[in-house]
């Protein structure tokens, strides 16, 4: 019976699959595409009662990030790959759940959302709740390294070894997959937010100068590097100095961004080494000539793959769109559910 | 540009900049083998698409061949990312993809299904709503057809007047009724008793006969008097009831007292445009059914003492409950008793119709 109504409320229901992102959450609608890309921020605004009154989310709300009065705060509910704050992140999921799916309020939408690998029960519920009270009908989880490699294409239901290393917001996920099946998994908790806190906290060291997150993630985005570039490039930044107080003007050069990431680049880099000490021969074969599949907003950052290239001797390949993999992956999952199911975890 | 084209664009660059394969796998890491399938296009020797694609592009990018010839080239060489090994099942898996398009007739059936559904209601609505409506709409034809009954000069009653029946059907219409009023309504009323007076009586007269006794009975409580007074008194009355059918449609049964004004009005043997006209008098409750023209069909019931006036064109059925309870005018012309009390008899009109 229970069968039935599930076949039937399918028959109407948009099923969404979510890349729940510390950065960036995207949502896919199956059978559409992806339709949604907004950064995981929300901004909140204290009532006169002391609610929280969600003011704005996505774009809008990324916009208010370390520009709001006393009385509303910008938040990204998301840390480290998890929730770090279940309701604010509750509301965002709603709000992109009737964003994506508002004529179909009837029905609710089956959702299969990504999580990081080795997060704990309690995060995995929470994961699960939320999307529940954000009004999901049914959640699936899948775990983001399995996600990305099947948005990547990888074949992983062969008995041959696949490498992904996906580089998020809040984690780096290292995995080695075959067989549809995770052999090997290592998650670090490292990533581009990390690397714009190192570049803040290098700003303000070396020069003396205040930048916020906006600020450094734009930094990261357009010079940063993890291997030296041909030309070097250098960028303007704005911030408040530190000693008289007065906002004023830098210029960065990529060369010192690249040194004030390193650390970062160098913990990801040695993830993918200790995953590859830790695979077992047969596949690590496989590795050789396939070599590693680059994914998430951290692929995009220069020089990546080459230093990669560099520090582990294998080829690495870079998806053409990084960013989308992951959800694109979850998709596909969520399409092909039946077949699929076995990636999911619980 | 297919996928030899492209090896050889690329064996040129890395000839142009002077590198040999072992250079390029060392630089990109690539092993020489899948290097060499590159350059000669050979899709065998290349590992899985994906990967190709990614040598690919690294090898572009190294030699600094043009980036969107080499893009477009490679989506050609690999059209759609569709892994090989996911195809089968895609295509096995086209139930969620082919479950749309399958799944539409379903939904087709349903929606079917529910507009059926809509529709029979519908039409049992209309069916339900025009039965509740029947009784006040059949009865309104009678009315719009009659026209303001002019004040008829009410015939002498004396002349009808039988005491003989004046017994038994005196408590029927009024039991205040004095003698002479409640003998002239004998007359009409009693058909059963005195069938020779009502058959032998002129075309004309059986309505007044009709008509003056009710009307006298009406006016009967305002004025009890003797039969020759009842034979003036209608025409007090008659305005009253004048302007009742023409402006209260109240259908085609009325009280005796209405029944006064309508008798006045029939007497002529047929109304204008051929019509027919049948007033049945009700003297006991009676169902009535009748059907005119095949086609105005209207079942009711009828108390005591009320009238109800009919007409037609062609052919009129009447069906009736208690042939002994009512009176029947036809054109304004008693007609014999239908039959006899408690029985249910079938009549048509005209009666060569029959």
């Amino acid at each position: 019976m229970a069968k039935i109504l599930d076949f039937v409320l399918g028959m109407f229901s948009n099923d969404l699959a979510i890349d729940l992102g510390t950065a960036n959450t995207c949502v896919y609608v199956k059978g559409q595409g992806i339709v949604l890309r907004e950064p995981s921020v929300v901004a909140v605004k204290k009532d006169t009662r002391g609610n929280n009154v969600v003011l704005a989310v996505g774009h809008d709300a990324k916009r208010m990030l370390g520009r709001t009065p006393g009385n509303i705060q910008a938040i990204r509910p998301m840390k480290d790959g998890v929730i770090a704050d279940f309701e604010i992140t509750e509301a965002m999921l709603r709000h992109f759940i009737s964003k994506v799916h508002n004529s179909r309020r009837l029905v609710r939408p089956r959702i299969m959302i990504c999580v990081p690998t080795g997060i704990t029960q309690v995060e995995k519920r929470a994961v699960k709740e939320s999307a529940q009270s954000a009004g999901a009908r049914e959640v699936y989880l899948i775990e983001e390294p399995m996600a990305a490699a099947i948005g990547a294409n990888l074949p992983i239901q062969e008995p041959t070894s696949n490498m992904v290393v996906d580089i998020g917001g809040g984690t780096t996920e290292v995995a080695v997959i075959s067989l549809s099946g995770i052999v090997y998994s290592r998650s670090v908790r490292v990533g581009g937010d990390k690397m714009d806190e190192a570049i803040m906290t290098h700003v303000k060291r070396k020069y003396n100068m205040l930048i916020g997150e906006s600020s450094a993630e734009e930094i990261k985005i357009k010079i940063a590097s993890a291997y030296p570039m041909d030309p070097e490039q250098q960028l303007e930044v704005k911030g408040r100095d530190l000693v008289t107080g007065i906002p004023q003007n830098i210029i960065i050069t990529s060369e010192e961004v690249r040194k004030a990431i390193s650390e970062q680049v160098e913990s990801i880099v040695q993830a993918v080494r200790i995953a590859l000490e830790q695979t077992p021969p047969e596949l690590a074969a496989d590795i050789v000539d396939r070599g590693i599949v680059l994914t998430g907003g951290g692929g995009l950052l220069k020089g990546l793959d080459q230093l990669l290239r560099e520090e582990t001797s294998l080829p690495i390949t870079v998806v053409d769109d990084p960013l989308s993999t992951v959800v694109i992956g979850t998709g596909k999952a969520l399409d092909n559910l039946h077949i699929l199911k076995e990636v999911c975890i619980d | 540009m297919a996928l030899k084209e492209l090896g050889i664009a690329l064996r040129e660059a890395r000839e142009a900049k002077n590198l040999d394969i072992g250079d390029v796998a060392i630089r990109i890491k690539v092993s020489a083998r899948v290097l060499r399938a590159i350059e000669d296009g050979e899709r065998d020797g290349l590992p899985h698409a994906v990967y190709a694609r990614g040598f690919i592009k690294s090898y572009a990018a190294l030699l600094g061949v043009d980036n969107d010839l080499v893009m477009r080239a490679v989506d050609e060489a690999y059209p759609f990312e569709v892994p090989e090994e996911l195809l089968p099942e895609t295509v096995a898996a086209q139930p969620p993809a082919r479950a749309r398009t399958g799944l539409s007739p379903v939904v087709l059936a349903l929606a079917a299904l529910v507009l059926l559904a809509a529709l029979g209601g519908g039409w049992y609505y209309r069916q339900q709503s025009t039965r509740e409506a029947e009784v006040p709409k059949v009865a309104q034809p009678a009315q719009a057809t009659q026209p303001v009954p002019p004040v008829a000069p009410v015939a002498p009653v004396e002349a009808e007047a039988q005491p003989a029946s004046a017994a038994d059907a005196a408590p029927l219409v009024n039991a205040t009724v004095p003698a002479a009023m409640s003998g002239a309504t004998g007359v009409a009323a009693n058909a059963t008793n005195a069938p020779a007076a009502t058959s032998s009586a002129p075309v004309g007269q059986p309505a007044r006969n009709a008509t003056a006794p009710v009307a006298a009975a009406a006016s009967a409580s305002t004025a009890p008097a003797p039969a020759a007074v009842a034979s003036v008194t209608p025409a007090p009355p008659a305005p009253a009831q004048a302007s009742a059918p023409s402006g209260a449609p109240q259908g085609g049964v009325f009280d005796s007292e209405a029944a006064a004004g309508e008798g006045a009005d029939t007497d002529g043997s047929v109304l204008a445009g051929g019509t027919h006209r049948i007033v049945v008098i009700a003297l006991a409750d009676c169902w009535v059914h009748s059907s005119a023209d095949d086609s105005d069909v209207r079942q009711f019931s009828l108390h005591k003492g009320q009238t109800f006036a009919l007409t037609f064109t062609k052919r009129l059925t009447l069906k009736l409950g208690n042939a002994g309870g009512v009176r029947i005018r036809y054109n304004g012309q008693e007609q014999p008793a239908p039959g006899e009390s408690g029985q249910v008899r079938t009549l048509v009109f005209p009666p060569q119709a029959q």
